[in-house]
């Protein structure tokens, strides 16, 4: 299964509270409305419970980006 | 490892109602109205003589995160801990499976080192090291 954006655009979405358009693999969250350090935590947990993964802690620690991300879900996955 | 209870965190838009309100029964301001830049709240504490302390947590207009929380009428939303040291206590609760939100130093604790945890059950908790 490779995750695509537009879903992790609706993972991230119900989770920073407002619908986001046109996200992009380069977006980081200074760029998306509330996604301060606590939505970033509320977006792992609901990841890892969406798609019964567990996040190595160093990796996450690397993220940027949502491209960053959504590479590691998939290698995960 | 030894978590001590230092407070219960309130959410308030007008914190010099909230604390009129927590005069009525009982509870005394224990100092002034910090302002914790790092994490965009004004805070202050409160305690009874029962030794309960609450703290009163008023977010900036630009904390979305705290201000979503109170729109969804969220009031009462994290429990302070005292801890000898961060990191060793950091390393428990990674072990318990918390995810560490942050980690910076404090106005209202002397410049004293906090962090905030949260569990996947959404069990929010700031570690205070004395």
């Amino acid at each position: 299964m490779k995750v695509q954006i537009k879903e992790f655009s609706k993972l991230l979405s119900e989770v920073v509270d407002h619908e986001i358009i046109n996200l992009e693999l380069t977006d980081e969250p200074k760029d998306i409305d509330g996604w301060d350090s606590l939505n970033h935590v509320y977006l792992i947990i609901k990841l890892e419970s969406f798609y019964k993964i567990k996040f190595n802690t160093s990796r996450i620690q690397q993220w940027t980006c949502v491209g960053d991300i959504i590479n590691d879900i998939n290698k995960i996955l | 490892m030894n978590f001590e209870i230092h407070h219960f965190a309130y959410l308030t838009e007008n914190i010099d109602l909230s604390v009129k309100e927590m005069n009525s029964f009982g509870f005394e301001l224990e100092g002034p109205i910090f302002e914790i830049s790092a994490q965009k709240v004004s805070v202050c504490f409160l305690k009874n003589s029962n030794n309960i302390r609450y703290e009163l947590v008023r977010p900036f207009d630009d904390n979305i995160s705290l201000k979503r929380l109170i729109a969804k009428g969220v009031t009462l939303y994290h429990t302070g801990y005292s801890v000898r040291s961060i990191k060793e206590s950091a390393n428990y609760l990674r072990d318990k499976g918390f995810y560490q939100v942050n980690m910076f130093t404090s106005e209202a604790f002397n410049g004293n080192k906090c962090a905030f945890f949260i569990s996947s059950t959404n069990n929010l908790i700031e570690l205070i090291e004395q």
